[in-house]
């Protein structure tokens, strides 16, 4: 079934040629595998809610496409993932193609700014997009690049003959979300003094090093330690967004052309943080002769992120220092009398203060991008045409950082003499890539009597060449003096860079086979060679895919029914290879090593014949239109299964570092259900859309390495993941697991606690107070063989939902998306809740266990936690289910008027209401790969937008 | 349009085929990364080459740090505190787990396989480089020798027998069999005798590349070790004499008594030496901040029991109290840290000019020339080489009297004989090794020497049970008279 949007202008006229020309249209699109478009996505939609990056829109929307916001920070989009996870070492994300042209995502993003992601997809003005299309099976066109679907995205067309001009202006603003409750002053200094005593043996001590626990107004410093600041407050502030485009587009039969303007700033909820982009685009399309057609496409960014570190030190992430930092304290050092003094006051208890972060911390990231590409065509008529496209993508990100020395707990570093010293840090980095595309095919149409084929056969090249530099330096003279080169810590400047040279050629062809448009038949065929693969691994493989589709609607017996307009069965098969892997994991190599002497060292053993991983999938669908398309109902039941999958295998003895092998498989399927409904079509329409797909991943397989000096498998892998985690891939279950201890609960008296008798690694008794964890191997020992499976990582649903009313001249339209079946680890409470040192802590530490008998189940406050309470356990992980209402729309369309064509006015609220369990911000906001995780990155707010859209 | 229908079909084909023929060049494909070099590009030149050495001494020097670690925790002169963690706590008594980080292979067998990978393509550059000198050739392939010898030396003494491979890591097959630490050692001599016959430029990676390598492993101190581990004591003692005549290595003399007690361990005196920074950092928290490390009570006591030279001033001049282990609270072991500078060192010597003193003395003594031997650690050998002069002995120049033989053991009236002054001698040199050279590095190769050569496994176990508290003091000693627990398990 296909909601060809981005054809409804050809489809609207009704002659017999324009009908057959659907027809042959669909029939195109079809060729190109079974095309899903998101419901409602459209240029409308995609721009009123305001979002910075394009991705984003596509939450809910696309069944099966999982799509996770990264953070609330402007630009840092979202990531997706579409029919579970398949690979541990190859990346898995979609194929972005633009106007044809593959988009680089893959290689681009790092920053140097501690956790963010430069995220190249935010170069995209959503206002541009007319439209985007979640294609599945494009392996056939694409090549093995589009084993894990391609999003095809169209920017505005020249298409139109009568000029037309567009105006769009949207205003609003965006309100943090509710605080987390944090201890004041007085819970602060309990905890404190609970910590102080089971750290310190004698009263005398603590006093001494804790002074402000005695509450003597005449202690010196008293007014240093006797505030009540909200630090949350200092790091938050609503912000406000805008946005402007402006588009023109006309023509005449010779020439049409499509110029557009764009501008949108927007803040984050962070004070000093803001993402600004200017865009312009230019779009020509020429008939230089009647068979000879050229479309130029020009697009040039630039985009300003003034950003604030994300990454998990409270030393340069104002969130973290905001959860940490003692309501006791202040920013401004403080006279006798309780007066602010001009300068910060200094850092106790080590943690930066948020406020200098927030004034004094820079993060600023310029990008550039230019697309130029140029389409020429020719027809040589009897439906034979050929094509060449081919351009150049430019990109560049320079970014420069700043993180002051005073107030802010910086690396302290030894110096050449010796000295500690606290140095402030600077650092000023490029990233450039720069990527040729070409791609010649030729396509024809063949009819004859009832039968029809149509094929497409071409090449394509391409070239990405991507180089990093990057400066660290430290110390310079004041916090006045923020460039590299003006450090005096010599010995710690580090300048670090890179380059990386990948090709990929690909030859494909394509044939559609219709018989009375009734029995469809599609096999394709992609031969992809890869500069990645092994050594003495072959570059190239050939990729095959079939289809074939039953219009059960254009038989006889159901042609002239009531019931189904359209109705066809469907079913798919494709060969998909992945090599989006590092390059050096199948080549013997040197590298250049760091040290006190500049050499370089050897890879060791590596497997030479590393081939790509391979994805053979099968679809089964179903699609139905009811009631000449009132309803419409498309599921379909897919089968994935990825073999040759790299997996490291430790070496044996004494062989060190790890040997890749494509010895995994690993196993996906599931459906995907999507419907919607015209339940009124009167003067009120009310349209209701859901869609929702199941994934049931298994990592089914992990074999023994072909070389004997590779060490096989226990059947289990764990990997590290930020905050201290951990996920395991166990042979038989989902992948990427968590694995951490189970919390049972915390011991109530000595009693309890000497009964179970569970002691840690190194010996020590777990005591009143202190965590019970599940003792697996029960040896009375907790340590690394108690770890189990603790959580998914992946949701087991995922989906959406919609409602559209249109009621003369106002639409209301709803969008709500919801995930089950995954759990989060939530960091940002490993943060506020282990009270291992005198940190402020949220508010959920009052009900520690404090005395004998205390029933609870968060454990006692000791300094270091030197018991390990605070492990990676269920104790921070958390159900991530939730359903979300996410954005809601009022568009009233102004009655016309002679100086305008069309104007509409609309009012947008986005991310409305989401109910959860989780007890953190979003349980939607990702923070690496497939696994949600709550750490401390800036969350998402409410926003309230109202804009006008005008057509000339 | 006949004809362009016709065509049409061909057009399309030959772009297909247009495709396939230009897929099968690979040259298409080829990248040219410059983050890295695949191994097929390298060694084409003198650079690479020089790179690689570099990188085989970056190796080695993350491995000479656990060597030093290792080498003093296991023997009688440094102990573990109650607040070490548990890896350094095995290794202190003897019962380390498989998992214990210090006992890991992977870093020697890392070097072993660089050096290995050098050596093998050294042809290949020779076909390549035409500039490059068959001497140059001769010397980068011996201080690989020199790098990869010194790593089996120490692996062998750790583990006793361990696989021997000459391959670079693409032909380790993992059948290869154990080599019992002798033969491991004559083969290590041999394959070093057979090297520096060559003709060859001497200190090549120091001359031609600029690195500091001169003193990571030098030959005859190595070459000197491995004889005298063998037992060809006449030999070693011919190439301890040779390298202690040339100028400035003699060091034990007038000039380095008076030198600041910082000349003799931060470089002055150095044979071989290294900067491990920071992995000296690391050492200079186990010792002072977090004390995790601590001087044994036996070597303290050794110290303090010292006697002066009549007219020489307060004696014990770099070593001991304030040099070896600070005197305000805990005595804490200062070897690794700057004091003035507050700060862990950089450098660390695990060979020096003294200690070489002292093993040709131990040559010397096996040897019957119980006299020089004494000389040498005492007072001072004025040899007629006039090359060799100036030597003022080990312990004058401490400003300590001469050793005291204990014959106390005989029976009433016996007169030593020259078996027990060998006995009592090598006793004295061996103490004497404790109070100049505590927690320099190799102290326990010292005590296997020994007991080995004596075939006196009490020698060793009593030494090492000292440090320990009466009460655990019986269990660690009998597990060291079993030698087979003097070695980390192979398997």
């Amino acid at each position: 079934m296909l909601w060809a949007f981005c054809f409804s202008g050809l489809a609207s006229a009704q002659t017999e040629e324009s009908v057959r020309l659907k027809q042959d249209l669909r029939g195109l699109l079809n060729s190109i595998g079974s095309t899903k478009q998101a419901s409602g996505i459209g240029q409308e939609g995609l721009g009123k809610e305001c979002k910075p990056s394009i991705e984003q829109t596509l939450i809910g929307k696309v069944p099966g496409l999982w799509v996770k916001e990264r953070s609330g920070m402007p630009g840092e989009g979202a990531s997706f993932y579409w029919r579970g996870v398949n690979s541990f070492r190859a990346n898995q994300t979609p194929l972005v193609v633009v106007d044809g042209i593959p988009y680089e995502t893959y290689s681009l993003g790092y920053s140097m700014v501690d956790g963010f992601y430069n995220n190249p997809l935010a170069n995209i003005n959503p206002n541009e997009v007319q439209s985007i299309t979640f294609v599945r099976d494009a392996v056939a066109v694409w090549g093995s690049r589009a084993v894990n679907g391609v999003l095809m995205i169209e920017t505005t067309k020249a298409d139109k003959v009568q000029t037309e001009i567009n105006f769009r202006a949207s205003g609003g603003i965006v309100t943090a979300p509710e605080k987390i409750s944090l201890l004041n002053g007085a819970q602060f200094r309990g905890l404190a003094s609970d910590l102080a005593s089971s750290g310190f043996s004698s009263h005398k001590d603590i006093e001494k090093t804790y002074p402000f626990l005695l509450d003597d107004p005449n202690a010196p410093l008293y007014h240093q330690f006797n505030n009540e600041t909200d630090w949350q407050d200092e790091v938050f502030s609503d912000a406000k967004l805008q946005e402007y485009n402006i588009s023109v587009s006309g023509g005449d039969e010779i020439a049409k052309y499509a110029f557009s303007l764009g501008y949108t700033n927007r803040e984050g909820l962070y004070k000093n943080t803001d993402f600004t982009r200017y865009n312009i685009n230019m779009k020509g399309d020429i008939n230089i002769t009647r068979s000879f057609k050229f479309e130029p496409n020009m697009s040039i960014v630039l985009k300003d992120n003034a950003l604030m570190h994300q990454g998990l030190r409270s030393a340069t992430n104002p969130l973290l220092a905001a959860y940490k930092k003692s309501p006791l304290l202040s920013a401004h050092a403080k006279d006798d009398e309780g007066r602010d003094l001009p300068y910060y006051s200094s850092l106790y208890f080590g943690v930066s203060t948020p406020t200098v972060l927030i004034e004094n911390s820079s993060a600023d990231i310029r990008s550039y991008r230019a697309l130029a590409s140029s389409k020429f065509t020719y027809d040589f008529g009897k439906a034979f045409k050929v094509n060449l496209l081919f351009g150049l993508d430019f990109n560049k990100s320079r970014e420069r950082i700043f993180i002051p020395q005073d107030g802010v707990i910086n690396r302290y570093e030894y110096s050449e003499t010796g000295k500690r010293i606290n140095y402030n840090g600077m650092r000023q980095g490029v990233e450039r890539s720069l990527s040729y595309f070409g791609d010649l095919y030729a396509t024809k149409l063949h009819r004859w009597g009832k039968h029809q084929l149509d094929a497409r056969a071409g090449l394509r090249y391409r070239t990405v060449e991507i180089e990093l530099d990057n400066a660290y330096d430290f110390g310079s003279p004041s916090d006045d003096f923020k460039s590299v080169g003006q450090g005096s810590a010599r010995s710690l400047r580090r300048v670090l860079g890179g380059v990386s040279d990948n090709v990929e050629l690909t030859a494909y062809g394509v044939a559609n086979y219709s018989f009375d448009n009734r029995y469809l038949a599609t096999l394709g065929l992609a031969y992809d060679g890869s500069s990645r693969v092994g050594e003495e691994a072959s570059s190239y493989a050939l990729f095959p895919s079939a289809g074939f589709e039953w219009r059960l609607a254009s038989e006889s017996f159901l042609k002239d029914s009531q019931l189904f307009s359209l109705l066809s069965l469907r079913t798919n098969f494709s060969l998909a290879g992945n090599d989006r892997f590092n390059a050096l994991l199948g080549r013997s190599a040197f590298r250049p090593v760091q040290g006190i002497l500049s050499g370089v060292i050897h890879n060791g053993l590596v497997n030479k014949e590393l081939e790509r991983e391979q994805t053979t999938n099968l679809d089964f669908g179903v699609d139905a239109g009811l009631w000449n398309r009132r309803i419409n109902i498309s599921a379909v039941y897919y089968f994935r299964k990825t073999t040759n999958v790299i997996v490291g295998y430790e070496l044996r003895e004494p062989l060190s570092g790890m040997y890749y092998d494509n010895g995994g498989e690993i196993e996906n399927k599931g459906w995907e259900l999507a419907a919607d409904v015209r339940l009124l079509d009167k003067e009120l329409k009310f349209d209701l859309g859901f869609n929702i797909s199941k994934n049931e991943n298994q990592f089914t397989k992990l074999s023994a390495s072909s070389n004997p000096l590779a060490l096989q498998h226990s059947g289990k892998l764990v990997e590290e993941i930020p905050g201290d985690g951990q996920v395991v891939l166990q042979v038989g279950a989902a992948m990427n697991q968590y694995y951490g201890y189970r919390a049972l609960g915390v011991f109530s008296t000595t009693e309890q606690a000497e009964s179970a008798g569970l002691k840690d690694e190194d010996g020590n008794p777990f005591s009143a107070g202190d965590m019970i964890f599940d003792d697996v191997d029960n040896n009375k020992i907790i340590n690394a063989n108690d770890m189990q499976a603790i959580g998914n990582t992946m949701p087991e649903y995922v989906g959406g939902a919609f409602a559209k009313f249109n009621y003369k001249r106002f639409e209301l339209s709803a969008y709500c998306d919801f995930a089950t079946g995954c759990d989060v680890y939530n960091y940002s409470r490993v943060i506020s809740e282990s009270m291992y040192g005198m940190y402020n802590q949220s508010k959920a530490v009052l009900r520690r266990w404090r005395a004998e008998g205390d029933q609870t189940s968060m454990p006692s406050a000791t300094m270091s936690d030197p018991m390990g309470n605070s492990r990676f356990s269920t104790r921070w992980i958390e159900d991530g289910s939730y359903i979300r209402l996410k954005t809601v729309s009022l568009t009233y369309s102004v009655p016309k008027l002679k100086f305008y064509q069309n104007m509409k006015l609309y009012f947008t609220v986005d991310n409305v209401m989401t109910r959860k369990d989780y007890l953190g911000y979003q349980p939607s906001e990702a923070a690496f790969g497939g696994a949600g995780a709550g750490l401390s990155k800036m969350p998402s707010g409410r926003s309230f937008i109202i804009g006008v859209q005008l057509g000339l | 349009m006949v004809s362009m229908k016709k065509y049409s079909g061909i057009v399309l084909v030959f772009i297909l085929f247009l495709g396939i023929s230009v897929s099968s060049c690979e040259d298409m494909l080829d990248t040219d990364p410059k983050s890295y070099v695949e191994e097929k590009d390298f060694f084409k030149h003198q650079e690479e080459v020089n790179a690689a050495v570099a990188g085989v001494y970056t190796q080695l020097i993350k491995l000479t740090g656990k060597y030093l670690l290792v080498t003093e925790l296991k023997g009688d002169l440094m102990r573990t505190t109650v607040n070490a963690p548990r890896y350094l706590q095995e290794m202190n008594k003897h019962s380390v787990s498989k998992d214990n980080p210090l006992v890991a292979k992977q870093d020697y067998y890392d070097v072993i396989f660089s050096c290995n990978k050098v050596l093998e393509n050294l042809d290949k550059v020779k076909e390549n480089d035409k500039d490059i000198r068959p001497e140059e050739l001769a010397g980068i392939a011996h201080e690989m020798i020199l790098v990869r010898t010194w790593t089996y030396f120490t692996l062998a003494r750790l583990y006793n027998s361990v696989v021997y491979t000459e391959t670079a890591v693409e032909g380790f097959t993992g059948n290869e069999p154990l080599l019992p630490q002798e033969q491991m050692v004559e083969k290590l001599i041999e394959t070093l005798e057979a090297s520096m016959a060559k003709e060859r430029t001497k200190d090549y990676a120091a001359t031609f590349s600029g690195l500091p390598t001169k003193e990571f492993v030098v030959e005859e101190q190595l070459y000197a070790d491995l004889l005298l581990w063998k037992g060809d004591y006449q030999q070693a003692a011919d190439v301890y004499f040779k390298f202690l005549q040339f100028g400035d290595n003699t060091k034990v003399n007038e000039d380095h008594k008076l030198a600041d007690w910082k000349a003799v361990l931060w470089g002055g005196e150095a044979v071989m030496e290294m900067n491990l920074y920071p992995f000296t950092h690391n050492l200079y928290e186990m010792t002072i901040k977090d004390y995790w490390l601590a001087p044994a009570d036996s070597v303290l006591q050794a110290w303090s029991l010292q006697k002066h030279r009549a007219g020489d001033g307060t004696g014990d001049r770099f070593r001991g109290e304030g040099v070896s282990f600070s005197t305000d609270g805990e005595p804490k072991i200062f070897k690794y840290y700057d004091p003035e500078e507050d700060f862990g060192r950089y450098e660390i010597q695990y060979e020096r000019g003294a200690g070489m003193h002292l093993k040709w003395a131990e040559a010397l003594n096996r040897l019957g020339e119980h006299e020089t031997a004494l000389k040498l650690l005492n007072g001072g050998y004025e040899s007629e080489d006039p090359e060799f002069k100036g030597n003022i002995g080990v312990r004058r120049r401490a400003g300590l009297k001469d050793v005291e033989l204990d014959f106390s053991y005989l029976e009433e009236g016996k007169v030593p004989d020259a078996q027990d002054s060998m006995i009592q001698i090598e006793n004295a040199i061996i103490d004497e090794r404790a109070l100049e050279l505590a927690f320099e590095g190799g102290r326990w190769f010292d005590l296997m020497r020994v007991a080995k050569r004596r075939g006196d496994n009490a020698f060793l176990a009593d030494r090492v049970a000292s440090k320990f508290p009466e009460a655990e003091r019986e269990s660690i000693r009998l597990l060291l008279m079993d030698e087979s627990k003097w070695y980390f398990l192979w398997k």
